[in-house]
């Protein structure tokens, strides 16, 4: 562990409201409010903006279709903090794993997905290292949540 | 880890004018001050936006926990369970809808499976999932 992280690149900023770190790994669920814009444009530039410690992004839009035979679609996607030359930078980046967002027709919420996202371990703590056990990224199973919610829909 | 974007549908913007302070001894309640929440839950219960001047009319009454609870008769009914009293004045706040709960669950339980050893802790709204 290094003693001073201030003393290196890429400190962890302090949520000057709660004087702890802020969070590295943050999620977004919309349902019925934040609009796509919102989600992938809006809200995920602030969740990279100054001051704050976002190291990745998770992002769940769900399409809930008001009539109960209509379709129900999502998306899904993830975002890092953009580095340039080694240092994080204010601004996200998409994943190449993220779905593509579309202004409409997005992914049919009863077809089965194959889409794992693979959440690089080592920005999330630096400039602390994770334990050598440690897997290398944090996954998410998108046919796990899909099948966990199908029901409730 | 979870940081669950709960920005508020609703900013309620105090009134210009005085406020009329209701207590809990005045069992009237006033007729604008029952027209202008049954308006504002009409919008808020079809998830629209409360238009600003049924939100300026609320604004015009500060009243107290027990005038609250007989204007929301039922607390825990679906259609009023984010409806409640700040500092005195009638809040609206964002409805959520199934599955986020369902959602946020499963994401949980599927970064803390590989959170070994943890190194991970989570939080919500301003918490941490920090190393």
């Amino acid at each position: 562990m290094l003693l001073n992280p201030q003393l290196v690149q890429n400190p962890f900023p302090i949520n000057s409201a709660s004087n702890r770190i802020a969070p590295q790994l943050v999620f977004e669920v919309a349902v019925s409010n934040e609009s796509m814009p919102t989600l992938t444009v809006t809200d995920l530039n602030r969740y990279f903006g100054p001051g704050t410690g976002t190291r990745a992004w998770i992002g769940i839009k769900v399409f809930k279709n008001s009539n109960p035979n209509g379709t129900h679609r999502w998306w899904c996607g993830w975002a890092r903090r953009m580095t340039i030359n080694g240092q994080f930078v204010n601004l996200p980046d998409m994943s190449d794993e993220s779905w593509p967002i579309v202004p409409n027709y997005n992914v049919d919420f009863s077809l089965a997905t194959n889409t794992v996202f693979h959440i690089d371990v080592a920005p999330l703590v630096a400039p602390l290292q994770a334990p050598p056990t440690f897997p290398q990224t944090l996954n998410l199973n998108l046919e796990q949540i899909r099948q966990c919610i199908v029901e409730v829909m | 880890m979870t940081h669950v974007n709960y920005n508020p549908q609703i900013q309620n913007e105090p009134s210009q004018s005085l406020p009329i302070v209701l207590r809990s001894n005045s069992h009237h309640i006033p007729r604008q001050l029952s027209k202008a929440f049954s308006d504002a839950s009409r919008y808020f219960q079809n998830r629209n936006q409360i238009p600003d001047d049924i939100i300026a009319k609320l604004s015009e009454f500060i009243i107290d926990s027990n005038t609250f609870h007989r204007l929301v008769t039922n607390k825990e009914s679906e259609k009023t369970r984010f409806v409640y009293l700040e500092d005195g004045r009638i809040r609206f706040d964002e409805y959520t809808q199934p599955p986020h709960g369902e959602i946020l669950t499963e994401v949980l339980e599927q970064i803390a499976a590989q959170n070994i050893p943890k190194i991970f802790r989570s939080g919500s709204g301003n918490g941490t999932f920090a190393p």
